[in-house]
């Protein structure tokens, strides 16, 4: 009885192991699935981290964008005999801070970083990059200065070129974009910018604002851009003799508006402004053609009208564009060209005199449209049919505000911008 | 999961008869990136010529570029100015990062 009892409790131990075996293998194995899990759970969680963070970044470049000074050269670190120091401006607009692992500068001209120099004709034109370095050292930029705090503004990376090395326009050349600046981040972001920046505001005396986009052009000075070149096909700003701090053409029979009485020539250089206004105030008509208007500011109201009496060419002006009686301080607009069809270049215009006076050494500006035509330079590429328009714009790709008709638009659309000036 | 990998640029070399362009891969991911292949508009080009850092198959460490040379001028019909690239990075993990240029070749 004694062995038979002893039995009962052998087996009841027995599946009491076994159950308790079978218990800790399923924990054992849970545990490790769960462990599995959070490891995997933990990657995803890490890297997603990582792309919310690679998203939140946001550099943006503050004025001047690129600082140089011919001056401002570096001789330590394996610049031998010495480098061009550059400055970039950058802001960070996020809450994080952002290490930047690359610079790339691709620069559309190879002129003189100031026109007057020579020799300094190298700009990077196939493509320079700037890796970090803890030293000063050719194309290189500090590792020190690499680091944008959160929210940092106007933060400074010091960058190297060589001693021939030297980005067109760094010194006021007056052209802008002729630089794309694109900065990689640790994250893999990248931001770009193109530099010079495109002026937002006229230089000496006026500015037209319409909406969200400002209109401007380059006043005064001692323009060194000869148009002798044009109305071929050329780079922006090539064939020029000197420029001190702006560009603009200059036009030998182009005379500043002193008085009420101006004349001089319109040129018709590359779009770089949109002005939508005139879609309203001057709807196309038909199609395959391009529409021009002077636009002027009024200083003075004589008690007569703002009249253009005469053009030839493009402007094609065989009745007077008149307006009468502009209030002063107000822009007016006068229709001088168009429909047109085709490439037009320049033409004489001239603004009576006793008349209504615009402002002292105000430029005119002549803002165009183009319907229907696409570009690629000065070759007309494609052609929509006739009768069909356009809402939008074209996309400028290239060469934003050169000489003659380097202009690249890419798609067909109608195109209002602002064009020329006279009387730089 | 951890491999990241950018295109951070590229840049046309179209000097004479060349049609080649320049890619700049970064890996920004936690694991190195082995890149095996690159297509331009659907074409497995590979990397050919000098220019270039890296030729495929190639294996990006962690925070490291390469540069690639691609020759592009068999694509057909024959690329021009305007006409857009759609570049394509791929990696033996099944991995892609994917890029949009448009050509600009003077005179053309």
């Amino acid at each position: 009885m004694r062995i038979c009892r002893n039995r009962k409790a052998v087996s009841s131990m027995i599946g009491g192991i076994i159950v308790l075996t079978l218990f800790l293998s399923a924990l054992s194995v849970m545990v490790f699935i769960s462990q599995q899990y959070d490891s995997y759970q933990s990657t995803v969680e890490t890297m997603n981290r990582k792309d919310i963070d690679a998203f939140s970044e946001n550099l943006a470049p503050v004025y001047p964008g690129l600082y140089f000074n011919s001056n401002q050269t570096e001789t330590q670190g394996t610049c031998n005999p010495y480098c061009y120091q550059y400055v970039l401006y950058i802001s960070n607009d996020a809450a994080m801070g952002t290490q930047i692992t690359r610079i790339y500068i691709n620069s559309t001209d190879t002129r003189p970083y100031s026109q007057g120099a020579a020799g300094q004709a190298v700009g990077c034109g196939n493509l320079c990059s700037f890796d970090s370095s803890s030293a000063p050292q050719p194309f290189h930029f500090l590792a020190s200065s690499a680091f944008v705090n959160p929210s940092e503004f106007s933060h400074q990376l010091i960058f190297y070129t060589n001693n021939t090395y030297t980005l067109p326009c760094s010194q006021a050349c007056g052209a802008y974009g002729l630089n794309s600046v694109a900065i990689v981040t640790s994250r893999g972001r990248v931001f770009s910018f193109q530099w010079p920046f495109a002026p937002t505001g006229v230089a000496t005396v006026s500015y037209l604002t319409t909406g969200i986009l400002q209109i401007a052009y380059l006043g005064s000075g001692n323009p060194g851009y000869a148009s002798t070149n044009e109305p071929a096909a050329v780079s922006r700003g090539s064939g020029g003799t000197s420029v001190a701090g702006i560009y603009c053409h200059s036009e030998p029979n182009a005379t500043k508006i002193a008085t009420g009485s101006a004349y001089g020539t319109l040129w018709f250089v590359n779009p770089w402004a949109t002005w939508t206004i005139f879609k309203d105030a001057f709807p196309l008509t038909g199609a395959n053609h391009t529409q021009f208007f002077a636009v002027v500011k009024v200083t003075n109201n004589q008690g007569g009208p703002i009249v253009i009496t005469r053009g030839n060419m493009w402007l094609q002006l065989t009745v007077p564009q008149t307006q009468n009686n502009p209030a002063p301080g107000s822009m007016v607009i006068l229709t001088v060209g168009g429909p047109l069809v085709g490439t037009y270049y320049n033409g004489a215009f001239t603004f009576a005199g006793s008349q209504t006076t615009v402002a002292s050494l105000t430029s005119v500006l002549l803002v165009y449209r183009i319907n229907i035509w696409s570009w690629v330079g000065n070759t007309q590429i494609s052609q929509v049919p006739s009768g069909v328009t356009f809402s939008g714009m074209a996309t400028m790709t290239n060469d934003q505000e050169g000489g003659g008709t380097t202009a690249y638009f890419s798609g067909t659309s109608i195109l209002d911008g602002l064009y020329v000036k006279s009387g730089c | 999961m951890q491999e990241r990998f950018t295109v951070e640029n590229t840049f046309f070399n179209t000097t004479g008869t060349n049609r080649r362009l320049l890619i700049f891969v970064r890996n920004v991911g936690a694991e190195e990136a082995n890149i095996v292949a690159i297509y331009v508009n659907g074409v497995n080009f590979g990397t050919t010529g000098s220019g270039g850092t890296c030729n495929v198959p190639v294996t990006i460490p962690v925070k490291n570029a390469c540069e690639f040379n691609v020759n592009f001028q068999s694509l057909s019909p024959s690329p021009k100015t305007g006409d857009t690239l759609y570049v394509i990075v791929a990696s033996a993990r099944g991995n892609r990062a994917t890029y949009t240029v448009r050509i600009y070749i003077p005179g053309t």
